[in-house]
């Protein structure tokens, strides 16, 4: 009797329409053309997929990067080039773009890749595979390269910067995903510039509404719709990467991106599982970029604020999630907590940034000139002596180049401007990275400010929020809060 | 009806078509006022890193768009209060129309914006000017002749 109820009981289980129930993940990156495919894209969705497949539970990864199977070299990678004649960096550094002369073009190396990011070819795939979806499944969708903004104010069209140069905004996106079965969960992690475009995926034909779909689907984005993200250095150097991704991913692993481990526990409700709601906070919490990410929850209480609580009481502290990171993150940048004190501290502080910012903008842009003017008077030198060498693409370059290369180099180097030259086009390089540095502090500010705004939203949702607006909400949240 | 009453009452009508948007705008100001010195700075921070601040300016006051249909309503009966008692109460009727509109906006905090100082202030020094403003045009409809 018994081995007959056994096997009227798997009959049953496989019959369900849970049965060989399958997580699928498709991780799609790579930039829209060689120059823009970095290599810390590249980068980050190797380590992705790496954490993907070591992670306990099965899922099928569907991989698409930028040429796909094309033996095409699809990424670029930069290293300082070598001062030496042999790397031709004094010529780069007097007729070219002396960053450029380090850069090193390859085919990805990424595994499993299926496909290209071709919008035409991604969306066909994309459509063929998400309608085989069924009840049971879940769907994750990570994103990982660049993103557009369309200056007509709708965001929707948005979109994801694909190889070719080609696009897939949020609108289609929407309209790709409506092949998914309604009753597959989907969670989507888009990491481009202005990718908090794509929240529009949960709600109906993507418009900017508070409603929400019929199927579950909820996201993380780097950025708001209107900002630029981090990511898309060509450095080769992984512990010099700040961006959302790598964030993010270390909470899902428990190690940092260089094997570290952690500075805090990301698991907040210490149930022994990291979810992707906690990896996000984990991200908000400890990244130093300039990144300011979002989750679909917390845009939807940014979306359901009514206008007459936009401005009220905006020095409320509500001691809730996102007021407790509010406070860690302003201790992290060793400011006072709370208070009035914080705020002056952060005005005070900014206001340093901000003046700081603009004497390296004023620096920048008057060495910009002094360059110009250098690279000039030397290029006059050299083309008194070797003319060819002011007209490249043509023959005459390419004879400068077979005969007087040496000879024109050692010119260079011996020029009493170059010196000059080189220590300005390597301070203006320090510059950028400090810009870099000053913008990724003034972006702890804005964060404290965003989690404080965001304590008070929460905390008000809770008093006035409808019960419809309620439900939406928890399914947001619910969504959000799943294990990877 | 003579030409000057017709010229009150004209006057008069201005004033309230006038006052609402007055009262909103004199409502954005004192919310300015609590965010700068009591709250986090969120105006000016938003000011700073907008591209264009005319669009943010032009962004707060349409974002409140709703609470000048508001105030109309909350207005007209007012005025209708005021317009009722000027007979009997003369210019005091604004005391009282003033307080009326205090109350209202006392109301109107407690309902939707909360009960800390700084969402209650703005709301209840409004709702007392726009009492004020609608007891002195029933003042002035009267000095003209209109009652």
């Amino acid at each position: 009797m018994r081995p007959l109820f056994a096997i009227l009981c798997l009959g049953l289980l496989l019959n369900s329409p849970y049965a060989f129930a399958t997580d699928y993940v498709w991780v799609i990156g790579g930039g829209p053309n060689p120059t823009e495919s970095q290599a810390q894209i590249e980068s980050n969705v190797n380590w992705v997929i790496q954490i993907l497949k070591k992670y306990p539970g099965r899922r099928k990864l569907r991989v698409f990067f930028a040429a796909g199977r094309k033996p095409l070299k699809d990424v670029v990678a930069w290293r300082p080039p070598k001062e030496s004649s042999a790397s031709l960096q004094p010529l780069a550094r007097v007729f070219g773009d002396t960053m450029a002369n380090g850069n090193h073009y390859y085919r990805q190396q990424v595994p499993d890749v299926v496909g290209s990011t071709d919008a035409n070819e991604l969306k066909k795939r994309l459509e063929r595979e998400f309608s085989r979806l069924k009840p049971g499944d879940r769907a994750l969708i990570i994103y990982n390269g660049h993103g557009s903004y369309n200056y007509s104010d709708d965001t929707s069209r948005n979109a994801l910067r694909l190889w070719n140069n080609t696009h897939i905004s949020a609108r289609t996106m929407y309209r790709i995903m409506k092949r998914i079965n309604p009753k597959v969960p989907v969670r989507f992690v888009f990491t481009q510039c202005f990718a908090g475009a794509f929240d529009r995926l949960v709600h109906p034909h993507a418009e900017d509404r508070l409603a929400l779909g019929k199927s579950d689907r909820c996201g993380f984005f780097a950025v708001s719709p209107y900002k630029e993200s981090e990511g898309c250095s060509p450095s080769v150097k992984v512990g010099d990467y700040r961006d959302y991704t790598t964030y993010f991913f270390a909470a899902l692993k428990g190690r940092t991106r260089t094997g570290a481990p952690l500075p805090v526990n990301p698991d907040l409700n210490h149930d022994g599982t990291v979810s992707l709601y906690e990896a996000h906070l984990y991200a908000l919490s400890q990244a130093h970029s300039t990144d300011m990410p979002r989750s679909t929850s917390e845009m939807f209480l940014e979306r359901w604020q009514p206008w007459y609580l936009r401005w009220v009481d905006t020095g409320a502290e509500p001691d809730n999630v996102y007021g407790r990171l509010a406070r860690e993150v302003a201790k992290n940048n060793g400011l006072p907590q709370s208070g009035h004190a914080l705020i002056r501290a952060i005005s005070a502080r900014r206001r340093e940034l901000v003046r700081r910012k603009d004497r390296l903008k004023l620096e920048k842009r008057s060495l910009k000139r002094v360059i110009r003017l250098l690279q000039g008077k030397i290029q006059g030198r050299i083309g008194m002596r070797w003319p060819g060498a002011l007209s490249p693409y043509t023959l005459n370059f390419v004879h400068f180049l077979n005969k007087d290369l040496d000879a024109a180099q050692n010119f260079i180097l011996a020029d009493r401007d170059y010196p000059d030259l080189v220590a300005m086009q390597n301070r203006r390089f320090d510059i950028n990275n400090d810009l870099l540095d000053i913008n990724r502090d003034i972006t702890q500010l804005n964060k404290i400010e965003h989690l404080r705004q965001l304590a008070r939203l929460k905390y008000e949702f809770d008093r006035h929020a409808s019960a419809q607006d309620r439900a939406w909400y928890h399914r947001l949240l619910s969504c959000e809060e799943l294990p990877l | 009806m003579t030409e000057s009453s017709r010229q009150g009452r004209a006057r008069a009508w201005t004033a309230f078509l006038l006052a609402s948007p007055f009262v909103y705008g004199m409502y954005i100001f004192l919310l300015f006022l609590f965010d700068t010195f009591a709250g986090d700075q969120e105006m000016l921070y938003e000011y700073s890193i907008q591209k264009s601040r005319r669009k943010l300016v032009m962004q707060i006051i349409y974002g409140g768009w709703h609470a000048v249909p508001m105030l109309y309503a909350v207005g007209l009966l007012l005025l209708l209060i005021a317009w009722a008692l000027v007979k009997r109460l003369g210019r005091q009727v604004v005391v009282l129309t003033g307080a009326v509109g205090a109350a209202c906006g006392l109301v109107v905090a407690g309902m939707f914006t909360g009960t800390d100082i700084s969402a209650i202030t703005p709301s209840v020094l409004s709702g007392l000017l726009l009492g004020c403003l609608m007891g002195w045009i029933a003042c002035g409809i009267r000095a003209f002749g209109g009652t």
